[in-house]
This record gives C-alpha cells, sequence and structure tokens, in this order.
C-alpha cells in the first residue's frame, strides 16, 4: 500500500508523543481520485488527482484533548504536529475542557494491513477510462432523445493509516466509485431532473456487464419517472399507506435511526435516556430488525473505523427490539453501548464522529417479487400488492418512488424525506409530482407491515455531518409497505 | 510565497511530457494557517471537538499544451518536489475542449479588504478570546434557559497567489473568522467574515439563542391553509440558493438544465418583484465572498444577475462566458458573494406586526432534497413560531408547499432588514399543512 512508505513519519509522531508525554492517534491519508464529466456527447471535464495528508490526535494523561492536521506528511511536519496537538490540548485544560480517557482504555490492534477489495484508480488508463464512461453516456443518449444529458463518474482510492501510542499500527482503504446520469426534462409547467445512478467499489461499474445492465434500466425508469410527473397533479397531503423503493427504505434507516443511534448524540437522542440507548425497548414490529456494518464492494465500505478499531456489523434494532448503537471508542462507554469502532472522519482534516456505513432494514419472511426491483413499474407493483392482499381501494396507498434525499432530527424524531414521484395506486396508477415525506421516525418504524422482494443494498448517497460529508450506503428489501399512521405523512396540496 | 516561486519558475520553462509541451499556464496556490475549537452539550473540546490547529497549502492548476489539449490539477505542498510524476499523471489527464477557457494576463484589481490583523494575531497567538466566547455563550444561554449549548469558533490567516503564464501576478494576505451557537438542538445562529466578530454581532449572535431557544420550548397550534412566512435572512437564502442562485449558474443555463434559457437572460425575463435586485458582489469590505479576482482572474467586480426583477446574466466562469456570448463574472473564490438589493419594509418588527395570521420559521429540513429546475417545493418547517395579529405564539410544526417562482413575483412577497445580516430577510403567502 502506499501508506507502507510513511513509517519515517510514523515514527517521528509517536517518538515526538512519547517525549512530550502525550498519547496520539495519527491517521495518514493518500488519496487518489479520478473524475469525468460528459455533457450532451461532449467531455465536460476530467482529472487525475492525488492528496496527502495526516491529522493528529493528542491526549494529555489527564483527558484533554487537542487536535492538528497538516497537507505535508514529512517526519519534521508530523512532529510539529503532535507538537500543536499537545498544546492545543493542555491549553483547553486551562479553559475547563471536556476529560475524556477512553483512549487508555481500549485494547491495542495488532499490526496488520487490510488489502483493498478494489481496482486502484489508476488501474486503467486514462484513456481506457475516459472510453468506458464515454459508451455509459453514449449508451443513455440513445434513451434520452434531445433532452440535456450530464454523466459523472468519479472513482476515489483512499489508503488509511492509523497509529497509536499504545503500538496499533493499522493500514486500510475506503475505495468507491459512482457513475451517475442526470436528464432534464421539460414539461408545459417547467423543468424536472431526472437522475439515475451505480455505485460499488471501483471502475468495473463501467464495464462489467452486470452494473451496466442495472444503470441503463435505472436510467430509463428515472426517464420515464420525470416524463410522467413534469405535468403531473400534485399528490394529495396526509396520511396514507405508503409503499417505499429501498432506497428510500435506506433513507427511512439512515437518517431516522441510524443517526439517532450515534454514540455521540445519545443525551439528545430519542433512542436515549440520561444519556444512555434505551438498550431492551421495544421501538419496531417483531419481524423488523435494522442493522448496520461495512460490505465489501460497497459505496461506503469501511473496515476499520478511523481510530484504529474494527468497524463492526451492528444490530441496532434486533426483531423489533433497541440492542446496540453505533458506538466509538470516545463516547460508547458514556452512550451504555458496546464499542464497535462505528467512527468515520471526511478525511484527516476533521476529527471522526460515530457514523454509519451500510445501513439497512431487513424484514423477516419478505413476499416474494419474481422479478428484479429495476423492472417493476408502478402497475405491476400494484398488481404485486393487490395480489397480496395490501391494496385496500377504500384506504388511499402511495407508492413514493426515487429518494432524493433526507434529514433529520435525532433529538425529536422529526425526518423528511423526498422522492422523484408519487404514484396513487389506490384505485389504478396516477402520478403525482414528489412531495415531502416527512413525520416522526419512530411511528414510521413502528407502521411496517411487509418487505416484498429480495435484499438490495446499494442505494447510495452522501451523509453530512458536523461539517463533514461522507459515502453512505444502504437499503433493504425491493419495497417496504408502511401502515396508513397519523404521525407520517405526505406534504402534497392543501 | 516559495512554492509559488519555484512553481512559477519551473512552468515558465515550458516543460514537455512524451513530446507535449505547455504552452500557457495558470496557477492558484494558498497557504493557510487555522485554529479553532468547538463546543457540544456544554463541554468545551471534548473528543469531537478538541482545540484544533491546521497547516497547509492548496490550490489548483490549468495548462493549455501545445496541442491545443488542457488539463486541470491540485496542488500541495508536495506539488513541487513530485511535479515531474504529476505533470505526467496531468499530461495523461488532458483533454480537448472547444471552449476551453482562455489563460488571461495582468490586469487592474479592485483594492479590496480580506485581511484583518487582528484575526491573524489570534491565529498565532493567544487562544484564550475563542475559548471566551463560548463560555460566554454557554453561560448566557444557560441562564436564559437552555439546556445544551453546542458552539465553535474559528479563524484563519493565508497568503493567496494567483499567476499566469501571461503576466498574471496577484498576491494578497487573507484572513477569516467564523462564530455559531446553537441549543437544544432547535436553533442556531452563525456568523461569518474576514475580521474579527464587533461586540454588537457577538451579542446578537448569542443573544438571538437566548432568546429564540426558550420560545421554541412552548407548542402550539395554528390551522393549515394560506398563510405569511416571515424568514429572517438564513432562511429566506435557503429559498433563494435553492431556487435562484441554483438557476443561475453559468452551465445549467447554457447546457438546458437551468430553469432559465440565454434566451430568458437577452429577453430579460422578469423572474422577480420590479424592486428586486441579485447582485454578485466580490468587493465588500470583509465579507466571506471579497477577493480582489476570481480563481481564474477575473477581476472582482459589482455584476447584477438579476435587475429590477429582470434577468441579467448568469454566473459565467471563462468557459460559459464564450459559450454564452456574454462577459465572464466575478465569481467569489470561496463564500458567497450574492448581495440582495430589494425595497425594504421599514423594520423587522413592522413586518411581523403586519402579518394577521402566519409563521416565523427558523428551520426548514428538507431544502436540499427540491428540484431547482421547477421551483415547487414542499418542506417541513420544524422550528417554527406561530403569529397571530402580529404577535408570536410558540412552536407550530408545518410543512410548506408552493412554488417560488410564483412567490417571487408575487407582489405581496416583500424583503425585510434583519438584525446584524447583510442580506435580508423576507416574507410571502404559501400554503402550510400545520400539525
Amino acid at each position: 500500500m502506499r501508506v507502507s512508505s510513511l513509517d519515517g513519519s510514523v515514527t517521528a509522531a509517536l517518538q515526538r508523543a512519547s517525549q512530550l508525554g502525550v498519547h496520539v492517534i495519527a491517521r495518514f491519508q493518500d488519496a487518489q481520485y479520478r473524475s469525468f464529466t460528459f455533457q450532451d456527447g461532449t467531455i465536460e471535464g476530467q482529472s487525475g488527482r492525488r492528496s496527502r495528508g495526516i491529522g493528529v490526535h493528542a491526549v494529555t494523561s489527564e483527558g484533554w484533548l487537542g487536535f492538528a492536521s497538516s497537507d505535508a506528511t514529512d517526519p519534521r511536519t508530523v512532529a510539529q504536529l503532535v507538537d500543536m496537538a499537545a498544546a492545543a490540548a493542555r491549553t483547553s485544560g486551562r479553559f475547563g475542557a471536556d476529560v475524556n480517557r477512553a483512549i487508555f482504555e481500549v485494547e491495542a490492534q495488532p499490526v496488520h494491513l487490510v488489502p483493498s477489495p478494489a481496482e486502484a484508480a489508476d488501474g486503467r488508463s486514462m484513456e481506457a477510462h475516459q472510453r468506458a464512461v464515454r459508451d455509459v453516456h453514449e449508451e443513455a443518449r440513445g434513451e434520452a432523445g434531445t433532452a440535456p444529458l450530464r454523466t459523472s463518474h468519479s472513482v476515489t482510492d483512499v489508503e488509511w493509516r492509523i497509529a497509536r501510542s499504545d503500538g496499533t499500527d493499522v493500514q486500510f482503504s475506503t475505495p468507491n466509485a459512482y457513475v451517475s446520469h442526470e436528464l432534464t426534462v421539460r414539461g408545459s409547467s417547467g423543468a424536472v431532473a431526472a437522475r439515475a445512478s451505480l455505485s460499488g467499489g471501483d471502475a468495473r461499474i463501467l464495464t462489467d456487464a452486470e452494473p451496466r445492465r442495472r444503470l441503463a434500466q435505472r436510467f430509463r425508469v428515472s426517464r420515464d419517472r420525470a416524463v410522467q410527473t413534469v405535468d403531473a397533479p400534485s399528490a394529495p397531503s396526509g396520511p396514507a399507506r405508503l409503499v417505499i423503493d429501498y432506497a428510500l427504505a435506506k433513507g427511512l434507516a439512515h437518517e431516522a435511526f441510524g443517526h439517532a443511534s450515534e454514540s455521540d448524540g445519545m443525551e439528545t437522542s430519542l433512542l436515549g435516556a440520561e444519556g444512555r440507548l434505551k438498550v431492551g425497548e421495544r421501538v419496531a414490529p417483531a419481524d423488523v430488525s435494522i442493522i448496520d456494518g461495512p460490505l465489501v464492494g460497497d459505496f461506503a465500505y469501511q473496515p476499520i473505523s478511523a481510530n484504529g478499531l474494527t468497524r463492526e456489523t451492528v444490530s441496532i434494532v434486533d426483531h423489533g427490539v433497541l440492542r446496540a448503537g453505533l458506538g466509538d471508542l470516545f463516547s460508547a462507554g458514556q452512550a451504555g453501548m458496546p464499542v464497535s469502532g462505528a467512527c468515520r472522519a471526511e478525511s484527516v482534516f476533521s476529527g471522526p464522529l460515530p457514523r454509519m456505513t451500510n445501513i439497512r432494514i431487513e424484514v423477516d419472511q419478505p413476499l416474494p417479487l419474481v422479478m428484479p426491483f429495476d423492472e417493476v413499474t408502478p402497475a405491476v407493483l400494484r398488481g404485486v400488492l393487490q395480489q397480496h392482499g395490501l391494496l385496500n381501494t377504500r384506504a388511499r396507498t402511495l407508492y413514493l418512488s426515487g429518494y432524493r434525499g433526507g434529514q433529520v432530527n435525532p433529538k425529536t424524531g422529526d425526518f423528511v424525506f423526498n422522492c422523484a414521484a408519487i404514484y396513487d395506486l389506490t384505485d389504478g396508477v396516477r402520478a403525482c409530482k414528489p412531495a415531502i415525506f416527512s413525520g416522526r421516525s419512530l411511528s414510521a418504524l413502528q407502521s411496517i407491515i411487509a418487505g416484498l422482494g429480495p435484499l438490495y443494498l446499494d442505494a447510495m448517497g452522501f451523509c453530512g455531518k458536523s461539517g463533514q460529508t461522507v459515502p453512505s450506503s444502504g437499503g433493504s428489501h425491493a419495497f417496504l409497505v408502511l401502515e396508513r399512521n397519523p404521525d407520517v405523512s405526505i406534504g402534497g396540496e392543501g | 510565497m516559495e512554492l509559488a516561486d519555484r512553481m512559477t519558475e519551473r512552468l515558465a520553462t515550458s516543460p514537455s511530457v512524451d513530446g507535449a509541451r505547455v504552452a500557457e499556464w495558470r496557477l492558484a496556490l494558498s497557504e493557510r494557517r487555522s485554529v479553532g475549537v468547538g463546543m457540544k452539550h456544554n463541554r468545551i473540546g471534548g473528543p469531537y471537538d478538541a482545540p484544533g490547529a491546521s497547516i497547509g497549502t492548496s490550490g489548483g492548476l490549468y495548462l493549455v499544451w501545445d496541442d491545443g489539449r488542457i488539463s486541470y490539477g491540485d496542488l500541495d505542498s508536495r506539488s513541487f518536489e513530485e511535479l515531474d510524476q504529476r505533470l505526467t499523471e496531468w499530461r495523461a489527464a488532458a483533454y480537448d475542449d472547444e471552449w476551453r477557457p482562455e489563460v488571461l494576463g495582468s490586469q487592474p484589481m479592485p483594492s479590496v479588504e480580506v485581511y484583518d490583523p487582528a484575526v491573524a494575531a489570534q491565529v498565532g497567538g493567544d487562544p484564550s478570546p475563542m475559548f471566551a466566547m463560548l463560555e460566554r455563550a454557554r453561560r448566557e444561554c444557560g441562564a436564559a434557559g437552555c439546556e445544551l449549548v453546542d458552539g465553535g469558533a474559528g479563524a484563519s490567516v493565508g497568503e493567496a497567489v494567483l499567476r499566469s503564464s501571461h503576466g498574471l501576478d496577484v498576491t494578497y494576505e487573507e484572513t477569516s473568522c467564523s462564530v455559531w451557537v446553537s441549543a437544544d438542538e432547535v436553533y442556531s445562529r452563525s456568523w461569518s467574515k474576514r475580521r474579527l466578530i464587533a461586540v454588537d454581532e457577538l451579542d446578537e449572535v448569542i443573544g438571538s439563542v437566548a432568546r429564540t431557544v426558550p420560545r421554541l420550548a412552548h407548542q402550539d397550534t395554528l390551522a393549515g391553509g394560506p398563510l405569511t412566512v416571515l424568514m429572517p435572512t438564513a432562511t429566506a437564502s435557503s429559498f433563494i440558493g435553492k431556487f435562484v442562485m441554483a438557476n443561475l449558474a453559468g452551465a445549467g443555463v447554457v447546457n438546458g438544465q437551468s430553469a432559465y434559457t440565454l434566451h430568458d437572460f437577452h429577453t430579460h425575463r422578469q423572474v422577480a418583484g420590479p424592486d428586486v435586485d441579485f447582485v454578485l458582489d466580490t468587493t465588500l469590505p470583509f465579507e466571506s465572498g471579497t477577493s480582489p479576482c476570481s480563481g481564474e482572474g477575473v477581476p472582482g467586480g459589482r455584476t447584477p444577475l438579476v435587475e429590477h426583477g429582470s434577468l441579467v446574466s448568469p454566473m459565467l466562469d471563462l468557459k460559459y462566458a464564450r459559450r454564452a456570448g456574454m462577459p465572464p463574472s466575478p465569481l467569489p473564490r470561496q463564500g458567497s458573494a450574492l448581495q440582495i438589493v430589494a425595497a425594504l419594509e421599514p423594520s423587522w418588527e413592522a413586518a411581523l406586526a403586519s402579518i394577521e395570521r402566519g409563521l416565523l420559521v427558523f428551520e426548514l429540513l428538507g431544502m436540499h432534497t427540491q428540484d431547482s429546475a421547477k421551483g415547487d417545493y414542499s418542506v417541513v418547517a420544524s422550528q417554527a413560531l406561530a403569529i397571530r395579529d402580529g404577535v408570536l405564539g410558540g412552536r407550530v410544526k408545518a410543512t410548506l408547499v408552493g412554488n417560488f417562482f410564483s412567490n417571487l413575483l408575487d407582489p405581496t412577497t416583500r424583503f425585510v432588514p434583519y438584525s446584524i445580516e447583510r442580506n435580508p430577510g423576507m416574507f410571502m403567502r404559501c400554503d402550510a399543512l400545520t400539525e
């Protein structure tokens, strides 16, 4: 690995920390990126970039912490950063800073290296890489007609090395890649953007047959959805029985439960009481579980935490009961949960925070779905729901399709999600323009009455927290069905 | 800056890779030192908000090769020592672009205020004032009834260099400073400029949190339906950023992905009330978006994007200025340079008093999920206060539904001065579904 060449800088950090009498966590990062953008058949931009840096946390014996970072990783600068972090820690002590000695209680990790499961960012020539992106773009243009089409592709190949004063020295990588199409569809009432994306660990998402097929099908679905909704009427507002696709289900798991289970927020989380996770509390039907953990080849893959601990798979909700949280070493103990190596950092220039990786909702004994998710049209879905007795023409049923992002207040559990389209399936299939899907997270989870189809766990996104953005991923069964609940509603027309 | 000098010297030799020679170039480099400290749940510092410092070099390079292909690359502290390897990589990533941006030469640049020695002193010296600000926020918000106070303070100082093969040579020192405070995870107020925060500004940042959070603790009800929404600058800015600024981006306009077309600019389509201007201004003293020039060397200045409610110009970098056949814009190198110039209501208090039934909205959930090009919105006002006959009530949660393009053209939409903010707040009519 490229970070293996940083032995001298690692030694400099540890030696300087020893001289100053502080414990350090030194995070080194070496990243290579490639990005390409095509617009309407023409290359709009492409670049191959690299970056390197170090971030150091110094912890004094009293438990005061300081942080320093730089893009320079030579031993002299690294030693200087340890000085700065130690000085900041001691200064904060004079102002009554928070004390945290958890780092002295965690076990040292053996020196090891986790090989990257991905192709390197520069594993193929720029020319070949550009050609692969162009092929995908042209394939979509063939379906786009004259509408403006932008295709973006990015590969990120990030290597990390985490060294601590207790002898821990681990190397690993967090590779990811995505390709996305954005089509602008105009109607008589304005324009809407149709987006389709596919994620994975490296550039093979462009060239392997199966991801290529899925991306092409997703693009057709998003194009059709935009055409159907650009001039569609508003959706009816208020509560309804809801069918959400797996990307929206990922949003529900991520926004409504993942964030609320992070160990640094337990003092105000709706899943906490007196600062501790309410382990044992029933929060969902007995056949529903929420799980977070790294998956090889996933967009948000992370085998080791940013503090050098193995990232574990955690059942946050196990068959309806709250069991565990996303525990970072600095706050898991206070939050009443085991340390699960759940912290991530956007880069070495930021301090790590408890974050999700791949989060999913699983329902026991899901109902069968005989065709792949991407081929299920709203009309087909309606038929499947009818077949399983999940459609009641006396009560409104709305299908929310295409995740457009969400937001939550972990304290109150108030969440919002948006979708690309709403289909009213109550009496036939009627396309409606998107509207916000909002409510209280516990109510939404308790309303799950069925999962439909196998698990799909590749819904990608970017998660923002405290000014840091990291890749996120997850999913659920192809579709989840949520019973009508007065605390979960659609913000359509009044 | 030594790195800039060494890079300039090397690039001036027109280095070549596999027979291709660098014909023209432009580099932008910034060396920066920053310090900061945070507070979470009344505790200053700690593992997630540790006081910290950062030193670093960052920037970008634009190369035009002698075969007309172009490359973009990143610069950092190792750029010179790794230059041969990087040139090879940049050449490998070169591509043809018939609309490639020109490399600008020397031009008169405006004199702008972007450096405050008091901020520079804080970066290199005693961090006590930053800790003191957070202590004060904790104390005063706590005394007002807030339970858990969060906050942060940061400052940075640096030197920026912009040079080109055509004689562009701009060097300036710059500083920045920021403060934010929030409490009980319901309301947050932030401030950011290139100078130290003034006493009255810090009073307002902390005071607004201390005043607002206790008020939001009281639940209230308000019937839904059409009503008036009064928005402080931050809330109004989220609407304007999503539905106006996003549609003014030059690439989107030229490529047909914006709500506005080039024809709309040529014909000065009316998109807002006749007393509203949206202006790009990178010369305002000590604002975050102020700089002597854009990252491409376009001189800083003041350019109307929307004037008297009519479209004038998209925000255009050099490439899209060529494609649009219009002059390039003085784009900010960081932060926002938007200035809203509008006929304002006499005061915030008068605006509030004029609202018979409405909501004062502090926070919107879901704005980032809306589709910019359509103008439709369906967002949740998660932190809002009821307004009845001009008097504030308690907290109401509502979903706001409407079309912001229609709002901007509606004569009942008005702008109103708000507190210490440079840009105004606004009020407008929309449908609300309340809980």
